[in-house]
């Protein structure tokens, strides 16, 4: 054995407390060590990935039997999902029921994950519409694990699934718009997670030079800021322009779902939900929050925090994923209803409207629920 | 012979060769001696204990777990194993040699459930039982390999949803981790093995703990893991886990660097400049494969296994050869055991230059098809494409024509006196050239291997001129 054997490796060692250092040491925000030390801790995709992540992720096992396949393939609906020629791009399949990722996944008749309703609701008993992304599909857990349908179980009430795994706020609610009101809710909870702010803007590089996105009310206010066609601009010029609005694309798609419910008198929830394992951003945090307070949602409810300090690895449903698995949606389910029941226990089934005759142009509110008769027996906070 | 011909980078023994089998009965304890000399009886020497060598080990690896987590590093399922690892050590230091292996099993076991879940792991292990109790039926090798094959062809069956359509896409990819290299090379040993091999050596290999946060594992090579086994003092074999589990970390951060800062898509090379920056910036994305194998094996030096290291300054390849043998040197281990070899041996009569050529084409054929094989497994596709064909094809010419030219240029002896071997101007020009060369059309080749497809790849070129 050489003498040296076993004697401490001082450089490794100088070394590892230099980069403990380095990442402890509180820099002043705008200086370049401040930013190298967040590059140095950021574990997340690049700006390039994550667009093409937050997409092609749910491409990818959304559309064909065999997950993590051409990762830069067009779009192709296959198994889960199918396409749409709209901004939403594409749909949970109806009537479905197969397994997936190895739990069971089963949509009705209305491409919801979830259970059949009737169209007419229960003249007792409240309707409450969720409205999200895959987290509020109970993405990769059984049907019946999710939050929803814990909730529902729990409250004694209606709640129909209408979230769609990969899509952006500004697409969950033009799905919503299409298919949602015509189920008459009495209430709707909007999902949100921490990933939503720019996400519409990644989707909007890819709509608006198809010829989508600019007529969407959910995004036609904001757009009018562009002052250009988007479609004669090159995919840098785009996302040069398009940038800077990530934030205002957000807070216009809150406003335009306050006014559609409120001008339907339909109180509306804003739900803001963890991803496992994904440190809460307090500035994010905060902007998010801020966006959702001045929108006017009747009630504002962050879980944000609910996993913290618990080991990921028992709350996901694998090791490098966000999504919760039975336990984070039990947990969920705990701390939604906290937050929440009072609320919902306040409501009272509305005198609800006829048939929503054109689903596609929510915008124009029926002669018999004119605008601002909000909160139409409801007490709202 | 063919792809060792040139001065090896590393040590000249094959991997298998570089250690020693633990030597028994070296312990200079005797059975009545009262006084706890750091040395259960039988101990071989490597394994004597000292707190005051450990203790600074254990801190270094504690500041290291630290680190892994202020900068999250590498997902939970790392983080989680390194922290079970920490607390795991001091045990692993001090129970008895003879149970060291069996406990690392269980710590590695116990990791597979604490990141994945009961379900997947229930499969893994499930599997894993049937798999190795093949190996270990007393019945002839083939017919051991034929069943083990027929198991494999059931499983890939079962792997895209045909058979089980239950079992979730991560116990795939654990078990194909562990299993799809790590059972041929296992199988090439039962080969060629003299005597039985001990259930705890065939357990631990397989159930390797870091195996479970990088699904994309390094091949280790059974011999050389079993031998390497408390080869060397315990506490070398440690700080040499510890550099490597630093550089790990450094490759890692420094690739997170690039990554988010330095990186540019292939839709923004607009010129010759641009499309520099994006040749290396995407090329030195590998630091990501080789900082997680050095963390791999860093961590399996932690539990006394000596292994040798993954990656040798790839980026400073002077020739093909030279880089093939310096970038995933487990790789290159593995075909020239299970292909170069055999192949080159087959052919010993025919003239050096056919067996050579034969040879190479085997390791890069089998390397293309072992690739895909390997994207079956953990990701479900097979993967197979034309720029991935190309990458494979042209790496395989550059290197076939430098292992002939290696052969036919007579070796310059390396044993005069230490003064010659200082480089004269021209040679150090020389050799900044063939590392410049060298690193361009690798970094050219591995731009076309990871294009969405040749066609896109070419426009991007064209952009650049």
């Amino acid at each position: 054995m050489s003498k040296s054997a076993g004697r401490v490796a001082i450089q490794p060692l100088l070394g590892t407390l230099v980069l403990l250092a380095c990442a402890i040491v509180p820099f002043s925000v705008a200086s370049w060590p401040a930013r190298l030390q967040a590059t140095l801790r950021n574990d997340a995709p690049n700006a390039r990935d994550y667009a093409q992540i937050e997409h092609n992720y749910y491409e990818r096992i959304l559309d064909d039997p065999h997950p993590h396949g051409a990762q830069s393939a067009a779009f192709n609906p296959g198994a889960l999902a199918t396409a749409v020629d709209d901004i939403r791009e594409y749909v949970l399949k109806p009537s479905l029921h197969t397994m997936h990722k190895g739990a069971t996944w089963t949509t009705n008749a209305r491409g919801m994950r979830d259970r059949t309703y009737n169209e007419i609701p229960p003249a007792n008993m409240l309707r409450v519409a969720l409205v999200g992304d895959s987290i509020a599909s109970s993405w990769g857990v059984n049907d019946g694990e999710g939050f929803e349908p814990r909730l529902e179980n729990a409250w004694r009430m209606e709640i129909l699934n209408f979230a769609v795994p990969g899509h952006s706020p500004g697409q969950r609610w033009e799905h919503f718009s299409r298919v949602g009101w015509e189920m008459r809710p009495d209430v709707v909870i909007v999902e949100s997670t921490l990933a939503d702010i720019g996400w519409d803007e990644r989707r909007l590089r890819v709509l608006l030079p198809k010829g989508h996105g600019l007529d969407a009310p959910v995004f036609a206010e904001t757009l009018r800021k562009l002052a250009v066609d988007p479609t004669k601009l090159s995919p840098a010029e785009l996302k040069t322009k398009l940038h800077p609005l990530r934030t205002e694309l957000l807070a216009g798609i809150y406003r335009q779902i306050v006014s559609d419910c409120h001008s339907r008198g339909v109180p509306v929830v804003w739900l803001l939900l963890p991803r496992v394992g994904k440190p809460v951003d307090p500035e994010t945090h905060a902007t998010l929050t801020n966006l959702a307070k001045s929108a006017g949602f009747d009630r504002l409810v962050d879980v944000s925090g609910i996993f913290d300090g618990q080991s990921a690895s028992k709350l996901a449903i694998a090791p490098d994923d966000f999504h919760p698995n039975a336990l984070g949606h039990a947990q969920l389910t705990v701390a939604i209803d906290a937050q929440l029941s009072d609320f919902m226990s306040s409501l009272t089934v509305r005198s609800r409207p006829v048939k929503w005759e054109d689903p596609s142009s929510p915008h124009h509110a029926p002669a018999n629920f004119p605008s601002g008769s909000t909160q139409a027996g409801v007490n709202v906070r | 012979m063919g792809l060792e011909i040139a001065r090896p980078q590393t040590s000249r023994l094959a991997p298998h060769r570089r250690y020693f089998p633990v030597p028994h009965g070296e312990t200079s304890q005797t059975p009545g001696e009262e006084r706890f000399s750091g040395l259960y009886a039988g101990e071989p020497e490597t394994c004597r204990r000292s707190l005051r060598r450990f203790l600074p080990i254990a801190a270094h690896f504690g500041a290291l777990v630290t680190a892994f987590y202020v900068y999250n590093l590498e997902g939970r399922a790392f983080q989680l194993l390194a922290l079970a690892s920490l607390f795991a050590l001091p045990i692993h230091y001090m129970l008895p040699l003879a149970w060291k292996k069996p406990f690392f099993i269980v710590v590695s076991i116990a990791g597979l459930v604490a990141v994945f879940d009961i379900a997947a792991s229930a499969v893994v292990v499930g599997v894993a039982v049937v798999l190795i109790g093949i190996c270990y039926l007393p019945i002839r090798w083939h017919a051991r390999v034929g069943l083990i094959t027929a198991v494999m062809v059931a499983l890939s069956f079962a792997r895209v949803g045909r058979l089980a359509p239950n079992v979730s896409e991560t116990a795939w990819a654990v078990l194909g981790s562990m299993f799809m290299f790590r059972m041929i090379v296992y199988l090439y040993e039962l080969k060629h093995a003299k005597q039985r091999e001990s259930l705890a050596d065939t357990l631990s290999y397989f159930f390797l703990l870091p195996n479970f946060a990088f699904i994309h594992f390094p091949v280790v090579d059974y011999r050389t893991l079993q031998r390497g086994y408390f080869a060397n003092d315990v506490h070398a074999t440690q700080q040499t886990g510890l550099r490597m589990l630093f550089r790990g970390t450094v490759q890692l951060l420094v690739y997170r660097f690039i990554y988010h800062d330095v990186l540019i898509a292939p839709a923004d090379v607009t010129n010759f400049a641009t499309l520099l920056l994006f040749l290396v910036s995407n090329y030195l994305l590998y630091l990501h494969v080789s900082g997680q194998f050095h963390l791999a094996c860093g961590m399996l030096h932690i539990f006394g296994f000596s292994l040798p290291e993954t990656h040798h300054r790839y980026l400073l390849a002077t020739s093909f050869t030279d880089y093939w043998r310096r970038i995933n040197i487990y790789w290159k281990d593995f075909m020239v055991r299970v292909v170069f070899n055999p192949v080159a041996f087959r052919l010993k009569r025919r003239p050096q230059w056919v067996a050579l050529s034969a040879a190479t084409c085997a390791v890069f054929v089998t390397t293309w098809v072992l690739h895909a094989y390997q994207s079956f497994w953990l990701r479900g596709s097979w993967g197979f494409s034309w720029h991935d064909t190309l990458f494979w094809g042209i790496l395989g010419v550059l290197v076939l024509i430098n292992v002939q030219r290696d052969a036919n240029t007579p070796r310059r002896r390396t044993l005069g006196a230490k003064g010659d071997d200082v480089p004269t101007p021209h040679a150090l020009a020389l050799r900044v050239l063939k590392t410049t060369g060298t690193f361009f059309t690798i970094a050219l080749l591995w731009s076309l291997w990871t294009s969405a497809s040749v066609s896109s790849w070419l426009a991007m070129i064209r952009r650049a001129f």
